[in-house]
């Protein structure tokens, strides 16, 4: 088990090691990953060996006391997508070393596809909700960086975004399920979540809980109607097409569904829906794929339609439905892998993957097409390919559920097999003669074409082969994702004269026919997607509507702001206050007002009233000054000496520096500033009389007694000082005084720097 | 210890003709309407501090009662601070003025992206 510890995080370290062990451009980057994926694939054989028929689980705490652990299982379902990852992966990071150009990023590029590699590989060996939702979401945020590797490119970073936006909403749909299922089922441990299902199904949860969980699957796997992610994906290099969007990412969602079906399928909508979506998917992905003329765009059609073709089996929660399933699983694999890898040869040969400009190919590019035409043979379900096998499986299972599936499979199938007799025979055959650099396309090396090849073979052996291939794994694969699976799985070529074998013929003719008739005939129109045009309407809506909202209340006027948030305080006061009765808790024996104190403060009324109004500058400036002088007096006969003082020195510097400004500054202009404003007016008042009203009903709720009995005594025996305020300030509350004149400096020296720089400009002559 | 309704009329009436004209369009008058409202602000917080009859903060022989020294403190900083507030304002006014040749915030709005 160790061995899988080490292979999910070893890609994770050389992703990291990468920057400091090689230059950028340098192919050493390639070498080394292609390295560190050959190892990982030797780790988990070497695990599949001791572990396909025993499955076991071990488990490193991570963050214990919200139980989550790094929990890794080795079971079947685990093993078989391990292996195809790494597998696949070999081969994917072997031929990227060769593919890419000399100017590429190398480093990045496999810095991002280990990083990819070892979220996936954490994705299916993880047995615990909550980490594998966490490498579910690496594996979301590799593959953004993957798509967007070329981010120069416009339609990349589209491309990129679009399937960040998709697959992590799913995620985060996801996650809230497994939460409903961890709350309910008391652990987000999988083998305990599956040992108390019973709980789930009597808690009102299990619906909403299947719901969300497959919303994350459906969007990972691209299915209806979310499919709209993953043919943007195919900017993308090749190689990661190839790797994420069509042997291994995209089918983290079906993994999903096979690990979550002892859980899940005892819940009553989780197979309808899923097998739904999935047969819906198949036929009308098949559809689309039809009406490409870009291969890579036809290839991303075609894995959401085989994507569904799997998903409709593996919900069925049944050994022969789930095997055929996992059957297909490897199958498209193999086939689709070396599909994309080739159409990244014919693109990198002849610079264009059009097939209306590339003509026919066997006589420039023989092998390159000779292992297309395989591979495409296979999806069609051509015998004796590996892809025969599995589609009489998918269509033996589809036929003995009902007339109407039966139906919309065999429908599917046609589309399906006149989509890759378009690719193996339409390729021959051309539709038209080659155009530009694309007559020029020859053959390339070995370095591009073992790759491929190998994964081609490997899709022919499995169809001679089956059951010596991969029987074994498949069985224990069903019997991790079905309970109580009594299985005895024969894996064959041939299965004798049926109506199964009548429904491929069906399907292998009729696909043929409308290869011949309808897709050679006639002129393909690529259709625009109606959820691409809703997924860019919802951005550009999104953007607008936040937009208007922003505008609406960034004014950039200095009054409109302070209105919006003095009336949020003002209602909170008004509401405070009213809401009180005006009825204080404590009597207070208030000290009666002398005489001579109304009159100040009857003379500071007036003042203020005098500064608002003052019909010049120099008279609201000495208003505002006389304010303050009232104040001071207000303070020394309040008991309070020390502040009259800075009250005076501070007024008496206040009206001498706004004096100093007044010289400079424009005209006052009352006419306009005396327009009343009773809006404003309203506001002021609320808030003045607010404040006031607030502190009149609070007056008495003092709730602990104050503190200044301390500083009374200690004033004189701890600072030698006999006046209390000046003690405070200069040593019971020094630091306080010491960040006042902080704040002081630094408003003189922005005030410095302000005149400074004004002198500047106009030594300059910037202004007048 | 207690408020006195006056008092707390005139914290009313200051923080209204401040706030009334710190949403005026003319610089200047936001400056001294901020001045009126830290008049008001010190006064407030004089006065929830409890206005009682006592002696200034002040140990000399013969003071038995004295008033509560910590609000006056918190206040003397706070006169400080907003001098240092009105202070940097009308600097940055004249600035602001110098530079575009008005103290209208209405005209200025959106003159700082002319240059």
């Amino acid at each position: 088990m160790g061995g899988l510890l080490v292979a999910v995080l070893l890609p994770m370290a050389a992703a990291a090691g990468l920057r400091f062990a090689v230059g950028a451009r340098s192919r050493a980057a390639g070498v080394a990953a292609s390295t560190v994926t050959l190892i990982c694939f030797g780790l988990v054989l070497a695990a599949a060996a001791e572990h396909l028929h025993a499955p076991s689980s071990v488990s490193y705490p991570w963050i214990p006391q919200l139980g989550l652990n790094l929990t890794l299982v080795a079971d079947g379902l685990s093993l078989l997508f391990a292996l195809l990852i790494t597998g696949v992966g070999s081969i994917v990071f072997t031929f990227a070393t060769a593919y890419l150009g000399p100017d590429e990023n190398c480093r990045r590029f496999f810095s991002y596809l280990l990083l990819f590699m070892s979220a996936m590989l954490g994705v299916v060996l993880s047995g615990n909700l909550i980490v594998l939702f966490v490498f579910w979401e690496l594996t979301s945020v590799s593959s953004f960086l993957l798509i967007g590797f070329w981010h120069q490119r416009e339609a990349s970073r589209n491309g990129a975004l679009k399937a960040l936006v998709v697959t992590s909403t799913g995620g985060l749909a996801m996650l809230v399920g497994f939460v409903m299922i961890g709350i309910v089922c008391g652990s987000f441990e999988l083998a305990h979540v599956v040992e108390h299902r019973e709980l789930l199904y009597a808690s009102p949860w299990a619906g909403p809980a299947a719901f969300l969980v497959l919303i994350g699957a459906m969007t990972k796997s691209a299915q209806l109607p979310f499919h709209l992610w993953l043919p943007s994906a195919m900017e993308a290099p090749t190689p990661v097409s190839a790797f994420l969007h069509a042997a291994t990412m995209v089918k983290a969602g079906l993994f999903l569904v096979a690990r979550m079906g002892p859980l899940m399928a005892g819940v009553a909508i989780w197979t309808p829906m899923a097998a739904g979506v999935g047969l819906a998917t198949m036929v009308w992905g098949s559809w689309l794929a039809l009406r490409q003329t870009d291969l890579k765009g036809l290839l991303a059609f075609s894995t959401v339609s085989q994507l569904g073709l799997i998903m409709s089996l593996l919900s069925q929660a049944s050994p022969a439905a789930t095997s055929a399933g996992l059957l297909h699983l490897l199958n498209h694999g193999l086939f689709k892998g070396a599909l994309f890898l080739l159409v990244g040869v014919i693109e990198h040969e002849a610079h264009t993957r059009d097939i209306t400009r590339l003509g026919p190919l066997p006589a420039r590019m023989p092998r390159v097409h000779t292992l297309l035409a395989i591979a495409a043979l296979s999806m069609a379900g051509v015998p004796p390919l590996g892809g025969f096998v599995s589609k009489e499986l998918f269509l033996e299972w589809q036929l003995n559920l009902g007339l109407f599936t039966a139906v919309v499979a065999v429908v599917g199938s046609v589309l399906t097999a006149a989509y890759c007799f378009a690719l193996a025979i339409g390729l021959a055959r051309g539709r038209g003669a080659p155009v530009g650099e694309a007559a020029a396309a020859h053959d390339p090396g070995m370095s591009l074409l073992w790759g491929p090849a190998v994964l081609v073979t490997a899709a022919v052996g499995l169809g001679f082969a089956p059951q010596a291939m991969v029987g074994s794994l498949v069985e224990s694969a069903t019997a991790a994702a079905v309970l109580d699976a009594p299985l005895h799985l024969h894996l064959a070529l041939w299965h004798g004269w049926s109506t199964t074998l009548a429904a491929s013929g069906v399907a292998i003719t009729g696909g043929y026919i409308l290869y011949t008739f309808w897709w050679q005939q006639s002129s393909i129109v690529p259709a625009t997607l109606i959820t691409d045009r809703l997924y860019s309407g919802f951005l550009v809506g999104l953007e607008k509507g936040a937009r208007a909202i922003t505008d609406s209340y960034m004014s950039g006027y200095l009054w409109r702001y302070l209105v919006l948030i003095l009336s949020v305080g003002v209602t909170a006061m008004v509401a405070a206050v009213v809401g009180s009765g005006f009825d204080s808790p404590v009597v207070w024996n208030a000290r009666t007002t002398r005489a001579h104190e109304l009159l100040i403060i009857v003379g500071a009324l007036a003042a203020a009233v005098a500064a608002a109004r003052a019909p010049t500058r120099l008279a609201a400036i000495l208003a505002l000054g006389a304010n303050g002088y009232s104040l001071a007096l207000l303070f020394s006969l309040l008991g309070a000496p020390d502040l009259a003082l800075t009250q005076v020195m501070v007024e008496t510097a206040s009206v001498a520096l706004f004096l100093a400004v007044f010289v400079y500054l424009p005209p006052y202009r009352p006419m306009r500033n005396k327009r009343f404003r009773p809006g404003h007016m309203a506001v002021a008042a609320l808030f003045g009389f607010g404040v006031a009203g607030l502190v009149y009903v609070v007056r008495g709720m003092r709730v602990a007694p104050t503190i200044a009995g301390h500083f009374i005594a200690k004033s004189v025996p701890e600072a030698g000082g006999h006046n209390i305020v000046n003690v405070i300030l200069v040593d019971f509350r020094g630091l306080d005084t010491l960040g006042e004149i902080t704040v002081l400096s630094v408003a003189a020296l922005a005030a410095y720097s302000i005149v400074r720089g004004l002198r500047e400009r106009r030594a300059d002559g910037d202004i007048s | 210890m207690g408020i006195e309704i006056p008092i707390l009329l005139l914290v009313g009436a200051l923080l209204t003709t401040g706030v009334y004209l710190v949403l005026d369009r003319t610089l200047l008058r936001v400056v001294i309407g901020l001045g009126l409202l830290s008049n008001g602000t010190h006064l407030l917080l004089l006065s929830t501090g409890g206005l009682e009859e006592g002696a200034a903060p002040v140990l000399a022989h013969g003071v038995s009662t004295v008033v509560d020294p910590l609000p006056q403190a918190l206040i003397l900083t706070a006169i400080v601070i907003s001098f240092g507030v009105t202070a940097l304002l009308l600097t940055i006014s004249y600035g602001v003025y110098e530079r575009y040749r008005s103290d209208d915030l209405r005209e200025l709005h959106g003159r700082l992206d002319d240059e």
